[in-house]
């Protein structure tokens, strides 16, 4: 491998005088590592590595009022062993225990599993439905911009950021004074170390027997990760019987798009979506 | 570039590119070979290591990362008093076949003592803490045979290594 020109700001002002000075190259971000290094041989010999993980500023979680603020290069087994985290985001924490192993979780950042914007990246899922806002750093502008996650993917591994654009955080809204159930499954081929063949986040409140809302979006079964909105509409208000779960198993089969690829089929992503969904009512049920 | 850290407790300095991986100047320049490469994607785990006294796969570790951290690898290990309890549950279970593996299951297995200390593990946390490692041979039983044994010797691992 030839000599990759690299940088390592430790501030994200550091960052912005590196970038203006590379500016017309191109760049490569790097974080945890745990995706790029895999794919090292394939990364151009003429880019730039601009590596983000030294910057202090993208580190931690922190409480402030009703959101939690996490730094993109937060990796996920700080998030995995926080009290803040465990305490008021379960939903994350029952993702995060499904990916990968030990090692790669002490290296893997948040930020990372956001920007390679993977249709099966399982931090997505839920904060897609807890309605998560991403805060992006361009070095062109020198600007902060707050986005909603759900618009930052414009694909399978695209986003809608700019060229040196960084995410640099993340912000969850909290929910505190509701009791709110919370569902996370992921099919894969094994339950160790596996990659998502289709997925299932939610989140929910009840009244009696009724559903007062749901929030729901699938993993791995559309371009880009997304809510099901359709479906959300027509449980909204109602109570669950069979009817109106087999009613619901049909309505997301349609709002979904899978693909048949290396990891699986079509038919058996539409499957497996419409049993979790019906995994996850049940569950709503029987609370 | 030129990267100073600690492997094993002992300060080495080497010269490698921004992306030349851990697994590699361990194996390589510094003849560290207990380490194995098995799939090279962090998928099995044969290259497991500690990085700044966190289980990481060596072969993710970018050269550009190691700028003063503490690497301790199995070749690191032979000396502590709770690798020969390990290295004796191994034995006495058979939970070594072809051997591959087992640097970084041990590496694992050191992990998930420090963690546990006064725990008690049911057989599924002691398999998910295991998601990282991969036995071609599946000895899987006769390693969480020697894993659940050892979880009930009260081994004292030291929260650091070489610090």
């Amino acid at each position: 491998m030839n000599s990759m020109q690299y940088y390592s700001p430790n501030t994200i002002n550091e960052y912005r005088k590196i970038y203006s000075g590379i500016a017309d190259k191109s760049i490569l971000i790097f974080s945890g590592g745990t995706d790029l290094m895999v794919g090292r041989h394939e990364l151009s010999q003429d880019a730039v590595i601009i590596d983000i993980s030294g910057i202090a500023e993208l580190k931690g979680i922190v409480k402030k009022g009703d959101k939690i603020h996490i730094g993109s290069c937060t990796t996920l087994n700080e998030l995995l062993c926080s009290h803040k985290i465990q305490n008021d985001i379960p939903i994350l924490i029952k993702a995060i225990k499904t990916m990968a192993s030990e090692q790669i979780r002490n290296r893997a950042t948040i930020g990372g599993n956001i920007g390679n914007a993977s249709p099966a990246g399982d931090t997505i899922t839920p904060l897609v439905v807890l309605e998560t806002k991403i805060e992006i750093f361009s070095p062109e502008s020198n600007e902060v911009r707050t986005i909603p996650i759900k618009t930052l993917f414009s694909g399978p591994s695209a986003t809608t950021l700019e060229k040196g654009e960084i995410i640099i955080k993340i912000i969850i809204p909290l929910r505190k004074d509701e009791d709110i159930f919370c569902y996370f499954r992921k099919i894969g081929q094994r339950n160790a170390m596996t990659i998502t063949k289709a997925s299932l986040s939610a989140i929910a409140k009840c009244s009696d027997t009724k559903i007062e809302w749901i929030k729901l979006a699938s993993g791995s079964v559309s371009p880009v990760v997304k809510r099901m909105s359709k479906t959300e509409e027509f449980i909204k208000g109602k109570k669950l019987t069979p009817v109106v779960i087999n009613e619901a198993k049909e309505i997301i089969a349609k709002e979904i798009s899978p693909i048949t690829d290396i990891r699986s089929t079509k038919a058996f992503r539409v499957l497996i979506t419409k049993n979790l969904l019906k995994d996850c009512l049940s569950a709503l049920i029987k609370r | 570039m030129n990267i100073d850290l600690t492997v094993n407790g002992k300060p080495v300095s080497v010269e490698a590119e921004p992306l030349d991986r851990l697994l590699d100047i361990l194996r390589d320049k510094l003849g560290l070979t207990g380490t194995k490469e098995g799939c090279g994607e962090g998928e099995c785990g044969a290259c497991t290591v500690f990085m700044n006294n966190k289980l990481v796969n060596s072969c993710l570790v970018p050269a550009m990362h190691l700028h003063n951290s503490n690497i301790v690898t199995i070749d690191g290990m032979r000396d502590f008093d709770f690798f020969k309890l390990i290295s004796k549950a191994y034995e006495e279970n058979g939970a070594v076949q072809c051997g591959f593996c087992t640097p970084g299951f041990v590496m694992t297995t050191i992990n998930l003592l420090r963690n546990s200390s006064g725990k008690s593990l049911g057989d599924e946390e002691i398999k998910e803490a295991f998601a990282g490692n991969i036995c071609r041979c599946t000895g899987y039983d006769k390693i969480i045979k020697a894993v659940r044994q050892l979880l009930t010797m009260n081994i004292r691992v030291p929260e650091r290594f070489y610090e």
